[in-house]
């Protein structure tokens, strides 16, 4: 009885599924421009929050690579249940600029060119069980001297601070800044 | 004097910009020469030649090596040679290896498994334009015009494709040796299934990333290796000299790509994704890299490594002799044509030689150039000198002391060099590891053992492994021989090759001044953050990651014999000195301080000041340390001894050194804190510290606490062993409270409070309640620029993170830095961005504040500085510290620099 029943239910569901296809075929279609159409104009509140918040139930990009423009929230760290995690802070919508105001303003008057902040994964880092937002970008720029740069980077999603950068380009030959040292020595206080 | 210091950079600079740029002379001097516009998407001339064939005219080598003549620019006729480029339509390759598991119906045999990169692992530009597209061949030939742009694509795609596959069979061997035929008396660093993870070559999250070689960049006499982008580029001039002319060149800058890869392949670990539930693979947030951004002493090693790839793949002691010699035509500059990587090449200087005690040895011949024997540069690609010469020299003696199956000179060399990827991958592996296991021995997730969660043998652990590889504990000539020679003993001696034995090696690394430790710390020195207990690998002897193929690990430290122990000299800590008078270096100038940050932020480092509490426009450039300012110090360390100090590094970052006056107040003081305590949200108190007395500074009647108990946390004789900080776990109502971990690690400055009847020394966050009653917004790194982990202990003086430490490469006998790199003939020296920290100072403090700040230093060859075994002592106490004690000041000599603010 019970694989009969199981049978049934399973041509009622296509049944179903079949007929809803044949009745409303332009429906769907339609449904799928208008979320396209949004998706390019722009909702960036809802959007922001539907990725910001959602606790990742869909693949990410690690089991499909193919869509990888996809920028899912993945959760990284130690951690036993996704719903018991708090998160520490809030996702801002600017902290791209915010980011880049902040390096703006302590390379002075320097003109940087093609400064390019590439964002690659969105997630939230936890720590027994306190979430924070966090965007891992690569920055890739040119310096006032006339080299590309590049490095990673975390950012805090609030704030647009640097949690920690990395991989930073390795240039054969360097010439650093430098600082005549004698005239900056410091004697002992009496 | 000054004059010469330039010279001297000028002459390294040069070297490199010949080798990066010295190819474009070669283009003028070729027979048959197609200019090609970089803006025309055109193709220069194909040929059918090689049709159906996928092979290109290649230049084997660079026209110096070609011609055994000292040419300036590039002439292949006649040397070309018609080779297999790719099947590919594309210049683009995947790539893979062979990876080996024991037979499960016979375990005596292997099964060899090609894994194959599931995306290209190599791409091919002619530069990095967008619009450039990658090159396509014609009727299955790479044939193009000779020294056209396509011409030189294809031979850069020939030699790094060469030497990615040479690197990827090395690297089979390497895992099929250490994981399934050594004697298991190693865990190995080797990731142990690559199959899984792909992190043979870079990958994110299991997913092959392409490493992208762009052979004409627009760069004027250089060339980089971008870690962030996988890019490689190499530069070219007007003249015609294009670095990728001279593939020894070529060689050495994937060599950075392929430390990279070594470095980072145990930082994607195959687990369930808490995502999705799935098994996947999952890369740490961060990589590790060899060398940051100045000199130290990491960099120096991957410009060694570097430079033995090319000898890999070439057999030949000299490097980029084409390019130094090009460029030296070009600067009317005395490069001396190459840079040696054996001391029997002519360009040496006298004194010079592989007779016992000349050498290139540590921590001497740090600043040597060869062609300038007489002038003191600190630079990583003077001191690679002694990676490379060393690395060299090992490969010799391995050819000539193991015994191989064929007399074939070319397989030997496949042989022995394989032998030494394996160290490189194991030593590599190791001090890379940002998981902190050390070996896939100790994963829960490799193992299915989550007791092993906690389990850490390298780097402290998960969340703090970066810090530790980079800053606190990171590679230098010290950490990283110990590690390769501990795997010399049990791989090579041990296994591959006993005809070369533990007592040569010894002699080996001798002879180089590197045989810098006392123990191969070859039982391990874990610690389970769990537990907070130590670990050792015999905890887990007889377990297995494949079938028969137990650990067999040594109770007991290896010790190196003493005897061997000739040119290493080994000095202790307390021989480093701060000089009586001149303490400090304090940078107060304007301009030199806006252009040091920007630099420094040009350079990705965090050196973000507190907007309207401190900042650049406050200095006054009088030398002193002044309200508001942001100033760059370097302590005046003054080497009492009479040997050389080689990797000299002070730290100004947060370490254990405070000691909470009541263990039951723990909330950090910020005003949400107070509220929450005053409202009962949260029970207890504002914590309050006081300074640990070390090297009886400050005394109990000038505010030092002491105490005895090693075992007891919060004590100051009890080291942090997680390097915890601010706990953000205590939340209520959606109301974070953060407190401190009870021996949380705090900023290194201090301030003296005097109060009707004494003088202390008081934390800072006491003293701007309490004597200055500064709101947490008046503080630096308020609460609007740090959150949660606001600390009112860098309330007044703060350290910027990223610039933190710094590294002094050598300094001689009673001598300081500046005297040493001045040396006997100039008359000044300059710093950059690597010999200074960064710190602001709050504008409110009032001038006459007395401040202490403790740095922590130690350099590369102290007796006493990673270990404290002394000769006599039971052979059961030889180790290494823990990588917790580098928390605290063991491991330190304690630098205390005093100051007072003034206008």
């Amino acid at each position: 009885m019970k694989k009969n029943n199981k049978i049934a239910l399973t041509l009622l569901s296509i049944c179903a599924v079949t007929s809803f296809f044949l009745i409303n075929p332009n429906e769907e279609i339609t449904k799928n421009i208008v979320e396209s159409k949004k998706a390019k104009q722009g909702t960036p509140k809802l959007e922001e929050k539907k990725i910001s918040r959602a606790i990742a139930s869909i693949p990410k990009a690690v089991s499909t690579p193919s869509t990888p423009k996809e920028i899912q929230r993945e959760y990284r760290g130690n951690f036993s249940n996704l719903n018991d995690i708090t998160l520490v802070n809030k996702v801002d919508k600017n902290w791209k600029e915010k980011y880049q105001k902040n390096f703006l303003r302590m390379t002075s008057k320097e003109k940087v060119k093609g400064f390019k902040i590439e964002l690659k994964k969105s997630m939230v880092q936890v720590k027994n069980n306190i979430g924070r937002n966090l965007e891992h970008v690569v920055v890739s720029y040119i310096k006032p001297n006339g080299q590309p740069f590049s490095f990673e980077a975390l950012i805090d999603s609030e704030t647009g601070r640097i949690v920690q950068t990395w991989n930073k380009t390795r240039y054969e030959f360097k010439k650093p800044f430098k600082i005549q040292g004698d005239k900056y020595l410091y004697k002992k206080e009496v | 004097m000054g004059e010469r210091i330039r010279d001297k950079k000028f002459t390294l600079g040069i070297k490199w910009i010949a080798i990066l740029v010295g190819f474009s002379g070669l283009q003028y001097g070729c027979v048959g020469i197609t200019e090609v516009d970089p803006a025309d998407s055109g193709r220069s001339a194909v040929s059918t030649a090689l049709a159906g064939s996928n092979q290109a005219y290649i230049y084997p080598d660079n026209p110096v090596a070609l011609t055994g003549k000292n040419v300036t620019k590039a002439n292949f006729s006649g040397y070309l040679l018609a080779q297999f480029i790719t099947a590919n339509n594309f210049l683009e390759t995947k790539c893979g290896l062979t990876e080996y598991f024991p037979d499960p119906f016979n375990n005596t045999q292997l099964i060899p498994m090609s894994v194959t990169s599931n995306d290209e692992c190599l791409i091919v530009l002619n530069d990095a334009s967008t619009s450039t597209e990658v090159l396509q061949s014609n009727d299955e030939s790479w044939v193009f015009t000779t020294d056209s742009d396509e011409f030189y694509q294809v031979n850069t795609f020939y030699h790094v494709n060469s030497i990615l596959d040479r690197y990827l069979e090395s690297m089979s061997f390497a895992h099929k040796y250490v994981h399934l035929e050594s004697n298991g008396s190693l865990p190995p660093a080797t990731k142990y299934k690559f199959s899984e993870t792909g992190s043979y070559w870079f990958t994110e999250n299991g997913l092959t990333k392409a490493l992208k070689a762009y052979s004409k960049c627009y760069l004027e006499l250089n060339a980089f290796f971008s870690p962030a982008l996988d890019t490689l580029c190499f530069g070219y001039d007007d003249s015609g000299f294009k670095l990728v002319q001279d593939p020894s060149i070529i060689y050495h800058e994937v060599g950075h790509a392929i430390v990279k890869s070594l470095m980072n392949q145990r930082n994607v670990e195959y687990q369930v994704d808490p995502n999705t539930s799935l098994p996947a693979a999952i890369s740490h947030p961060y990589q590790s890299s060899l060398g940051e951004l100045f000199y130290d002493e990491a960099g120096a090693i991957n410009e060694g490594i570097a430079d033995w790839f090319s000898y890999y793949m070439n057999e030949r002691t000299k490097v980029g002799e084409f390019a130094f010699t090009a460029i030296g035509k070009i600067s009317n500059t005395d490069l001396g044509g190459y840079r040696p990587i054996a001391e029997d090449e002519d360009i040496h200087a006298s004194g010079i030689s592989t007779a016992q005690g000349e050498r290139v040895s540590y921590p001497k011949l740090l600043h040597y150039d060869p062609v300038n024997p007489t002038l003191n540069i600190e630079d990583v690609h003077y001191a690679s000198g002694i990676v490379s010469h060393y690395l060299v020299a090992l490969t010799k003696q391995l050819k000539s002391s193991c015994s191989y199956t064929t007399t074939d000179t070319d397989k030997i060399h496949t042989e022995a060099t394989n032998f030494v990827m394996l160290l490189l991958s194991e030593t590599l592996g190791e001090i890379g590891d940002l998981t902190a296991k050390g070996s896939d021995f100790f994963s829960q997730h490799a193992t299915g053992n989550n007791a092993q969660k906690n389990v850490y043998f390298t780097n402290l652990n998960k969340e703090e492994s970066y810090l530790w590889t980079q800053v606190v504990n990171p590679p230098n000539f010290r950490r990283f021989f110990r590690i390769f020679g501990k795997n010399i003993f049990h791989h090579i001696s041990h296994g591959l090759c006993p005809e070369f034995s533990v007592d040569e090696s010894e002699q080996l690394l001798d002879e180089y001044g590197l045989l810098l430790f006392k123990s191969y710390e070859d039982r391990g020195n874990g610690f389970n953050a769990g537990s907070l207990t130590d670990e050792v690998y015999s905890g887990y002897y007889a377990s297995s990651l494949f079938a028969s193929r137990p650990l067999l690990p040594v109770i007991q430290n290896s010790q190196v014999n003493e005897s061997n122990r000739r040119n290493s000299i080994l000095i202790s800590k307390n021989f480093l000195q701060i000089s009586s008078d001149s303490v400090a270096y304090v940078i107060d100038g304007q301009a030199d301080i806006k252009a040091l940050l920007a630099n420094l932020t040009f350079e990705g480092e965090d050196v973000t000041t507190s907007v309207n509490i401190a900042g650049p426009e406050f200095n006054n450039n009088n030398v002193k340390i002044s309200p508001g300012e942001v100033v760059a110090l370097s302590l005046n360390l003054f080497n009492n001894s009479n040997s050389a100090m080689g990797g000299v590094q002070f730290l100004a970052n947060d370490w254990d050194h405070m000691k909470l006056i009541d263990n039951n107040k723990l909330y950090t003081n910020r005003t949400s804190n107070i509220n929450g305590l005053n409202s009962s949200d949260i029970a207890g108190g504002i914590a309050t510290h006081s300074p640990c007395t070390f090297d009886n500074f400050p005394t109990s009647s000038e505010g030092g606490v002491t105490d005895t108990s090693t075992t007891t946390q919060g004590n100051c004789s009890y080291t942090s062993k997680t390097n915890a900080a601010i706990d953000e776990t205590e939340i209520v109502s959606s109301v974070s409270y953060p407190k401190y971990d009870l021996d949380a690690p705090q900023p290194i400055c201090m301030v003296q409070y005097n109060d009707e009847s004494e003088t202390k020394w008081v934390s800072q966050d006491f003293y701007r309640k309490y004597e200055l009653g500064l709101e947490d917004s008046d503080c630096l790194n308020n609460p609007s620029m740090s959150a949660n982990n606001f600390n009112g202990n860098e309330c007044l003086m703060r350290v910027l993170p990223g610039a933190a430490q710094g590294v002094l490469g050598k300094i001689d006998p009673q001598s300081t830095w500046a005297d040493t790199i001045k040396g006997e003939n100039q008359t000044s020296f300059s710093f950059d961005g690597g010999h200074v920290v960064l710190m602001e100072v709050n504008k409110w403090i009032k001038p006459g504040t007395k401040f202490n700040c403790r740095f922590r230093a130690r350099f590369s060859n102290c007796s006493d500085c990673f270990d404290n075994f002394k000769f006599g002592d039971a052979a059961s106490s030889l180790k290494d510290y823990s990588d917790h004690q580098y928390s605290g000041n063991i491991p330190y000599k304690v630098i205390n620099l005093q100051f007072t603010v003034l206008d």
